[in-house]
């Protein structure tokens, strides 16, 4: 087992801001949400404030808040790679380990599902009924060939921009039929909100020529998520429980950011002041030029 | 011994060796196929080699394997071997390759190569071979039946297309060493370019040779010379799916090239050429995000995604990288059917 972390993304907001994050707006207030995950070892740290963490925005010191992580609740995509190598036992581990992350959902969070082969089967539209998912992910077979990247852009593109989003994905080998590239979806991924995290059986650090593992492992990392490897369907399931344990367990800190430029790359740095433990958040965020103030 | 006494009578081959080949092609095909398991490998090898060296005595002798049905015992070796290596029906589960018996098939593919009315059937051959080979994803095996065959076929456009795709699809998907994986990709997609660029010169109407050189030239980033390729070959036409594949690729060449407008143009037209399209769909969906329009790249995306589960056909982008393949089981069973004759 990886160490247990933290979750969650980031949302500015603001009306239509493609490709950019949609700011939120408070009345006149825009405020930036930055998902912080804070572990010792395997487990959470509970009962911070806020005053316990420093955040910087593009270098300059921010004064969040706190908000209570239930009164933002999660869309989150199971993104599940049912190509032919997943037939048999790991299939049967995949909907269990599915069924553990809808079991570790908050009532109000939405879960929704993907299934991906060669082709990408939106097999459960963003609901708060666990049900419908459980029911979907029952449904699934496997068979063909493996187009994560292109699953993992169809799960960031749909993501509702007025929710915190987050994507579990698993696969468990290289991409052998996605039309788009590795670095266009990394691209998408770093200027979404969305929370990435990437369950493999596959070591992102292997020599043998493969490198989905690496990219989808760099893209999870860069956007506060987590790569986690599952080599047994007792690790599958722990991992995907501890994806969802992770949503709840998370702070959000909330602030209007000062001092700097609206426009452009964000990139972000989350420490804790006087409490031991590993920080993970994302390193930042994007704000298309699009979506200055008027 | 044996060998030797049969060729003084004036045979090439063992007389049970050959009643084993008359048998597969009098009909009795499976029968003969299980007998050959029969045959220690070594044995079989002798035969192979005898038929190897057979040579009429004189110029105007006659040919001592003229009335051996050699067709159908290349067809005899392939059974065996087909038998011996049965297929996973799973596209990402380990796929045998050729072995010995497939081996021997080619020699003998070899001799008859060489002979007066056999010819197209060995050309044939050994082009079922390359393509049955890669439709298993068996690249380095496919690579070298092209190249068995255009040794005794140069400059034929269907064996150099064969030979282009496969190192093709060897350079897109298959393994890379640890060591210079970006070099040795390089390397294999360059030796795709030269035999598709040959096949198009030795075939002009070959049109799957010219949308293939255009996409190899697009994966080694020469993006200008893909588009022109893509172009003329757009221009030149072809039967479907290759149009909506070439609108594809051409789509992906101008858009790197930053020419979004002229690369959604051509994704749309791929999209009108084939509506169901899921890889189109996402290629247009994801330029129209990184032109900032959000609500456009879902709206596509959503479309394409409801066709999910019910296509009546595949996308042909998915069937792509072995597409010039998919035809050799037929072609196999076609040169089983003329080697009864």
């Amino acid at each position: 087992m990886m160490p247990v972390l933290a979750v969650f993304g980031l949302a500015l907001a603001v009306g239509q801001v493609p490709p950019a994050p949609p700011p939120v707006f408070a009345s006149s207030v825009e405020y930036v949400y930055v998902d912080v995950f804070v572990t010792q070892g395997e487990r959470s740290v509970p009962g911070l404030h806020a005053a316990d963490f420093e955040l910087k925005d593009g270098g300059v010191l921010q004064s969040p808040e706190l908000v209570s992580a239930e009164s933002r609740p999660v869309q989150a995509a199971l993104v599940f790679d049912t190509s032919g190598s997943v037939a048999g036992g790991r299939l049967i581990a995949l909907r269990s380990a599915g069924a553990a992350f809808l079991d570790g959902l908050g009532a109000k969070d939405e879960a929704s599902l993907f299934a991906f082969s060669e082709e990408i089967w939106w097999r459960a539209r963003p609901t708060a009924d666990k049900e419908v998912v459980r029911a979907s992910l029952a449904a699934v077979g496997a068979a063909g060939a493996t187009s994560a990247y292109d699953a993992l852009y169809a799960a960031l593109a749909l993501a509702d921009p007025e929710m915190p989003s987050l994507i579990a994905l698993f696969t468990d080998g290289e991409d052998n039929m996605s039309i788009l590239s590795s670095d266009e979806v990394r691209k998408v991924a770093e200027r979404s909100n969305s929370l990435v995290h990437v369950v493999s059986t596959a070591s992102p650090s292997s020599s043998d020529g493969r490198n989905t593992a690496r990219v989808l492992h760099e893209i999870a990392e860069h956007s506060g998520g987590r790569f986690w490897i599952a080599g047994t369907s007792k690790d599958l399931r722990a991992a995907f429980g501890a994806i969802a344990a992770s949503i709840g367990e998370r702070y959000v800190l909330r602030y209007q950011a000062q001092g700097v430029k609206r426009a452009g790359w964000h990139p972000l740095a989350v420490k804790l002041r006087s409490v031991k433990g590993t920080v993970r958040a994302r390193r930042g965020y994007w704000v298309g030029a699009g979506a200055e103030r008027k | 011994m044996l060998v030797a006494l049969a060729v003084l009578a004036g045979a090439v081959v063992s007389p049970d060796y050959e009643a084993l080949i008359r048998r597969y092609a009098a009909g009795e095909r499976e029968a003969a196929v299980a007998a050959l398991a029969t045959w220690r490998p070594s044995e079989l090898d002798r035969q192979i080699r005898a038929l190897q060296r057979s040579r009429p005595a004189c110029p105007s002798c006659p040919d001592p394997i003229e009335d051996l049905p050699l067709k159908a015992a290349v067809l005899l070796h392939t059974d065996r071997d087909i038998l011996e290596h049965p297929r996973s029906q799973s596209v990402e589960h380990p796929r045998p390759c050729p072995g010995d018996h497939a081996r021997r098939a080619g020699q003998i593919a070899a001799v008859i190569a060489n002979r007066n009315g056999m010819r197209d059937f060995a050309r044939r051959f050994f082009l079922a071979m390359a393509n049955r080979s890669q439709w298993d994803f068996c690249l380095d095996a496919a690579q070298q039946w092209a190249r068995d065959g255009l040794d005794r076929f140069p400059g034929d456009p269907s064996l150099l297309l064969a030979l282009g795709s496969a190192s093709e699809e060897k350079a897109t998907l298959a393994n890379l060493p640890s060591q210079d994986p970006r070099g040795v990709r390089t390397a294999w997609y360059r030796e795709a370019e030269r035999a598709l660029a040959e096949a198009v010169g030795a075939d002009p109407d070959l049109f799957e040779a010219r949308i293939r050189l255009g996409r190899v030239r697009w994966h080694l980033e020469e993006d200008e010379s893909a588009r022109q390729t893509l172009e003329d070959a757009l221009r030149r036409g072809g039967p479907p799916p290759l149009p909506y594949l070439g609108q594809l690729f051409l789509g992906q060449a101008l858009e790197r090239a930053g020419r979004a407008t002229e690369a959604a143009r051509a994704y749309e037209e791929a999209l009108a050429l084939e509506p169901q399209s899921q890889a189109a769909a996402l290629a247009l969906s994801h330029l129209r995000l990184s032109s900032g329009d959000a609500a456009g790249a879902r709206r596509v995306l959503e479309q394409a995604l409801a066709h999910a589960g019910r296509r009546a056909e595949s996308d042909p982008y998915w069937i792509y990288p072995a597409s010039n393949a998919a035809g050799a089981e037929d072609a196999l069973e076609a040169l089983r059917l003329e080697a009864d004759k």
